[in-house]
């Protein structure tokens, strides 16, 4: 049997409850994982170019060993479909870092 | 090409039906599997490149795989599917598109507006929906365009997801039709559009904005909930409305309400015009690499099953009768029938449907099987109330939507 303190308990908790459900929904979201593209050539320009709107992991989830003319193909999308503030001339260079960086371009998979 | 279609329905594997006869116990009921292991890891492996996902805990979820943290897009751990035909909320997968979301929404000053051509424009709380409308309640699926979309070969741009961006959930809320009724819709109407709080970071950016043709929105069915699983909708659900188009992919499901326009021409906005499109065919399919070409906005979801007790991989009690169990569903005309195989595809068994919550709503099925020592194939094949069924090979678009082939499991009896 729960004593008559646990029922008041029950009572106040009942009624802030109650008041929560009319109170402003907060949230905090977490930090986010990478806040900076993997190291590569002109990173300092990725970064500044690609952190704008969306996090990294847009690029890092993408399916491994995508060439050249398929990072550039994304490049240009973000600048001419989402409005990204990516100059003409920092397209090949965008696109230069992620083949090399996420790309068939790697290390690990670039052809000798 | 042109022959394939999502609805095909086999004539071969119905010859070897063999009903279930009688209702077995779940004494075969299998041990742990990959799928509950993986959601104890704080990582998780998709099986496809760059599948490497971690858990991470957002506000009013469980640890869900994250795709991205800014916007935050989540997916479902697959186990979650087998533990109650109904999604909790702390486990329905996220999807935004534009990193300007919400935060803070205090109910209190909350209003969505529904304006454009109508009669009379309104400003409405959610006190108003729930005072001034009758309430309507429903099950149903809301899966992404690109669920499943990590399995497309070749792989294609987008959010790699697997088979978890989908979930099933009881939508309380108003219909859209009787808010529409209220403001009075002019003649010569043709669409309504619906925009959420959440914002582009940059002008340039189009805003996230989606159209249905007005007889869609006045059918009844289109809902503007706030509540999911009998509570308020998690805010990364769209607290504290959101549209529901049940049968249709999530891309409609316009999440935080805050404008209702009925318009008297077809919406030409990015979101409707340029993305979430498909092929204009039957399959929604073009050959594996080629262009879209010819292509309408996508719409109801095709017909998918899956097993949800077993993952690929896992190891089974050889010369046991054991059950495997899992879900179907449809674009909202309810499923008749899952079938079953266990060698390939050679033979398939009608499985027993679970109770049916609504011809929106997953439907669970189970069956019984005993396996001889060594490996095997277990496939599963729903089909619904008007005869359509899954594809047994992959159907491709360039944009990776609306994957929906038998999916084989494959495990290992000793």
């Amino acid at each position: 049997m729960p004593t008559p303190c646990r029922c008041l308990i029950a009572v106040a908790g009942l009624a802030a409850a109650v008041l929560a459900a009319a109170a402003p929904l907060k949230i905090d979201l977490p930090k986010e994982s990478a806040p900076s593209y993997k190291p590569g050539p002109n990173l300092p320009l990725v970064n500044a170019r690609c952190l704008v709107c969306h996090s990294a992991d847009y690029a890092a989830m993408q399916p491994p060993n995508w060439p050249r003319k398929t990072w550039e193909a994304e490049v240009v999308k973000m600048k001419k479909v989402y409005g990204a503030p990516i100059a003409d001339d920092e397209i090949a260079t965008l696109a230069d870092y992620f083949a090399k960086t996420y790309g068939n371009e790697t290390a690990a998979t670039a052809k000798p | 090409m042109r022959h394939r279609s999502r609805s095909d329905l086999p004539s071969a594997p119905r010859r070897h039906f063999l009903r279930q006869a009688g209702a077995a116990g779940l004494g075969g009921m299998l041990g742990a599997t990959p799928l509950a292991a993986l959601a104890a890891d704080s990582v998780v492996n998709l099986p496809f490149g760059n599948g490497e996902r971690a858990l991470v805990k957002y506000p009013q979820k469980r640890p869900l795989l994250r795709l991205t943290a800014r916007p935050p897009q989540l997916e479902t751990p697959f186990a979650v599917f087998d533990e109650n035909i109904i999604t909790p909320n702390d486990a329905f997968f996220v999807r935004y598109h534009l990193a300007g979301i919400p935060t803070r929404i205090d109910p209190a000053t909350y209003r969505f507006a529904v304006q454009g051509k109508v009669a009379t424009p309104l400003s409405l709380s959610v006190d108003d929906l729930k005072k001034q409308f009758e309430a309507i309640e429903y099950v149903a699926v809301n899966q992404c365009s690109g669920n499943s979309r990590g399995f497309s070969e070749p792989r294609v741009p987008g959010g790699q997801l697997a088979n978890g961006a989908m979930g099933n959930a009881r939508w309380k809320g108003v219909p859209l039709k009787a808010v529409l009724e209220k403001a009075g819709v002019q003649a010569g109407a043709k669409q309504v559009s619906f925009n959420g709080l959440d914002t582009p970071v940059l002008p340039t950016t189009p805003d996230f904005v989606k159209a249905l043709d007005l007889d869609h929105a006045l059918d009844g069915e289109v809902m503007l909930a706030y509540a999911m699983n009998g509570a308020d909708l998690p805010m990364l659900n769209g607290y504290p409305v959101r549209l529901i188009v049940p049968g249709h992919y999530g891309t409609y499901w316009v999440k935080h309400l805050s404008e209702i326009t009925v318009l008297d021409e077809t919406f030409d906005g990015f979101w409707m015009k340029s993305a979430y499109r498909i092929p204009a065919n039957a399959c929604a399919c073009v050959e594996p690499g080629a262009p879209a070409g010819k292509t309408v906005p996508i719409g109801r979801f095709d017909v998918r099953s899956f097993i949800t007790n077993l993952g690929d991989g896992a190891q089974v009690n050889a010369n046991q009768a054991q059950t495997v169990r899992g879900i179907a569903f449809d674009g909202g005309y309810g499923i008749r029938e899952v079938l079953f195989s266990d060698d390939g595809g050679a033979n398939w068994r009608a499985a027993r449907l679970g109770e049916d919550l609504g011809k929106y709503s997953f439907r669970a099925w189970s069956i019984e099987t005993t396996l001889a020592p060594g490996a095997h194939a277990l496939q599963v094949r729903a089909l619904n109330r008007i005869g359509q069924s899954q594809p047994l090979a992959p159907l491709w678009n360039p944009p990776g939507y609306m994957r929906n082939m038998v999916e084989t499991t494959r495990v290992a009896a000793a």
